[in-house]
């Protein structure tokens, strides 16, 4: 009988260290600060129980935050999702003129999204901005995008949605890829219409690519924050105060840095379950 | 090979805090925005490293100041504090709070060479923090109205609004409606919106000037949700939605000059530290004059203080070496002519010069006048929290969100939960 293989592990030591390094011990010691009142500047700090979180849950703030992170995730998930399929199934199809969309929708993707912070700020702007001289064209009057509270959410959703649908566009082609072919072969001699290939070939065999993206969408939806910081910085009013930032103002604003850890483990959990449920019901399928 | 890595070693350990040459390297933390005032610190600087051969000054630019305070505070957690800071007087509480300031006083008090009583009294006391002076002032400045003088004269205005009730004339007079819609083509005042300081820092000379303050003189009670900062917020909310003389400024933006540059808007509150931009642009004919009174007369005055953090006693003597090269007349005078910022020696005040610069500017004299009757942030440790309160307050009713008296009392609710 030979001894254990140790080699495994030495090949696996690399990548075990930094994730304990950068994800693990943080984790641990955000835990453990959502416990405590801790005083940045005079490093002051003191066992607080469970009163972070009991304050966190009677902050208006806080639902107003979550709340306005629900209506985040339930704008960009969907469409974004939906058109991003419907661009790659145009693509798949090979049509020629929507290859050269192909490259065109990918490229908001590699811009940071605080650089297209950036550029979305003067297209928005009240005065000068190209699309109130757009809107302007059409007899329609301008719109404060950023400034007006019930406007800012939906301003930010669409730059959101502006980046994301080419992410997820490439890995729903990437997916429609592996399809066999002589699937749609088949079925085409069986006088199968192109609605019909879609419902019973492509999306039963894309299902795994698209619980994915939704999955990982959730996961963008809930860490999203670059945008908001650049153009609204959370307001105005906190319309476009999401969870993540309403973390960032707690601990960066107020240096309430036991409640921002509550707020965070809050997130964690949230974004560990919706983790769970894909590994839970999709992971082993692929 | 050891013998190499010794002496490497040592070079290593060696230069933290000094550099080969046996000098004592002071870090400086600074948010000093424009190209031209940045270079004029960097001469300054080099100028007094010649002066004292033994000190260096390590310039380092931390970016706007209201974005600092995450930077700064992440540094004193983890107690990689500069040795000097350049920031605003009202946070010297806060940060005298955290235990690692040597506070001004210390020095004052043993150097009987230096002064204090050419530094005008005000702009020190805002330094202060339980009654002991800790930062000492690098530049002050305070705020004022700016106007076009060509809208004026077009408009028939020619006296300058000395009251609320006059400005507010003045801005309906020169409201210009467009003449084929029912659209405004220009406006006679901006009103900063925003819940960043800037908004609650203009926004509280009105609340003074209508009898006001934010907390009371023991600094325990908070005072803005009474009658007279109603009355203010009120006649913001009036000049904008009811008069519709003035409009409010992008948000978190009262401060860019756009608007007036581009002849928008023909009074805008700002300090004297736009001189500069002022200078390079021949579109507006301008001029300033005083913040109008109500039930009396009221600037908030601002500027950056110096703030000096616990090291070794070289390096603290050091730092203060530096203080008093930057409060001297010398220094005062040249980056008050050149930056715009308003000298706080007195000596430099009252010098030739710098008299002979207020005759070329007068639209600067009206910022030194203007201290006269000058008040400070109240240099309580939750001041910054406290101003996000009311920065929130104010907002919320410019947009017509709940009423002043409403806007107001929620606020200060928030803010006595703070204190």
């Amino acid at each position: 009988m030979r001894h254990k293989p140790l080699e495994p592990y030495l090949y696996l030591s690399p990548g075990v260290f930094c994730l304990v390094l950068f994800i693990v011990i943080p984790v641990i010691f955000l835990l453990i600060l959502s416990f405590f009142r801790w005083d940045m500047m005079s490093g002051v700090y003191s066992f607080a129980g469970l009163r972070n979180y009991i304050e966190m849950l009677k902050d208006p703030v806080f639902f107003q935050a979550a709340r306005n992170t629900a209506i985040y995730a339930a704008g960009v998930i969907p469409v974004s999702m939906a058109v991003a399929l419907a661009i790659a199934a145009l693509v798949n199809e090979k049509l020629k003129i929507f290859s050269i969309y192909r490259s065109s929708i990918f490229i908001p993707v590699i811009v940071s999204l605080a650089a297209s912070g950036v550029i979305w700020l003067w297209i928005y702007d009240y005065r000068s901005g190209i699309l109130n001289h757009l809107l302007a064209g059409l007899g329609i009057s301008r719109i404060n995008w950023l400034g007006n509270p019930d406007t800012a959410l939906l301003s930010v959703i669409i730059v959101t949605l502006w980046q994301r649908i080419g992410y997820n566009m490439v890995v729903f082609f990437a997916g429609l890829q592996v399809i066999p072919r002589n699937l749609y072969e088949a079925a085409m001699i069986d006088g199968a219409n192109g609605l019909k290939r879609f419902r019973y070939i492509t999306w039963p065999n894309l299902l795994p690519t698209t619980s994915f993206i939704l999955v990982i969408n959730l996961i963008f939806a809930f860490r999203d924050f670059d945008q908001i910081y650049v153009m609204t910085r959370g307001g105005p009013m906190r319309a476009t105060t999401t969870l993540v930032y309403h973390i960032y103002e707690t601990a960066f604003a107020e240096f309430n840095i036991g409640m921002a850890a509550a707020a965070t483990m809050v997130l964690f959990v949230i974004v560990m379950a919706a983790t769970w449920f894909y590994l839970r019901f999709f992971g082993e399928k692929e | 090979m050891v013998k190499l890595f010794a002496v490497l070693f040592l070079f290593f350990i060696s230069g933290c805090g000094r550099d080969l040459s046996d000098r004592v390297v002071l870090r400086f933390w600074h948010g000093i925005e424009s190209p031209e005032n940045n270079r004029l610190l960097e001469k300054k600087v080099r100028l007094f490293e010649k002066r004292n051969p033994d000190i260096k000054i390590e310039l380092e630019n931390i970016g706007a100041q209201d974005r600092a305070m995450p930077r700064i505070m992440t540094a004193l957690s983890a107690d990689r504090q500069p040795d000097l800071l350049w920031f605003a007087p009202v946070y010297t509480g806060r940060i005298a709070e955290s235990g690692k300031l040597v506070p001004a006083e210390k020095f004052i008090e043993k150097d009987t060479g230096f002064d204090p009583s050419f530094i005008y009294e005000g702009i020190l006391d805002s330094g202060r923090y339980n009654g002991i002076i800790y930062t000492v002032p690098f530049e002050t400045n305070c705020l004022a109205v700016y106007y076009n003088k060509d809208h004026f004269e077009e408009a028939g205005i020619t006296e300058l609004p000395r009251t609320w009730e006059d400005l507010r004339e003045a801005a309906i007079t020169i409201t210009e409606h467009s003449a084929e819609s029912d659209r405004i083509e220009r406006f006679g005042m901006l009103i900063p919106l925003g819940t960043e300081e800037w908004t609650v820092w203009t926004w509280q000379t009105f609340l003074w000037q209508a009898g006001g303050d934010i907390l009371d003189d023991t600094m325990t009670e908070v005072r803005f949700d009474r009658e007279p900062g109603i009355r203010a917020l009120q006649y913001w909310s009036d000049l904008v939605h009811k008069y519709e003389c003035a409009v409010l400024s992008e948000r978190n933006a009262g401060y860019k000059l756009d608007p007036f540059l581009a002849g928008r808007v023909s009074m805008m509150i700002n300090g004297p530290w736009i001189y500069p931009v002022l200078q390079q642009q021949d579109a507006v004919n301008y001029g300033s004059f005083p913040l109008p009174r109500d039930k009396t007369r009221a600037t908030n005055i601002g500027g950056e203080n110096l703030y000096i953090f616990k090291s070794t006693p070289t390096k603290e003597a050091a730092a203060w070496e530096f203080a008093k090269f930057i409060m001297s007349e010398d220094f005062q005078i040249e980056w008050a002519i050149n930056t715009g910022y308003l000298p706080v020696n007195r000596r430099a005040a009252e010098s030739a010069e710098y008299r002979q610069f207020l005759e070329e500017n007068p639209f600067i004299k009206t910022f030194v006048d203007s201290m006269d009757f000058g008040r400070s942030r109240p240099p309580v440790k939750e001041y910054s929290r406290i101003s996000d309160r009311i920065g929130r307050a104010v907002e919320s009713a410019l947009y017509l969100r709940v009423s002043p008296g409403e806007a107001l009392r929620k606020a200060a609710q928030e803010a006595e939960d703070l204190l």
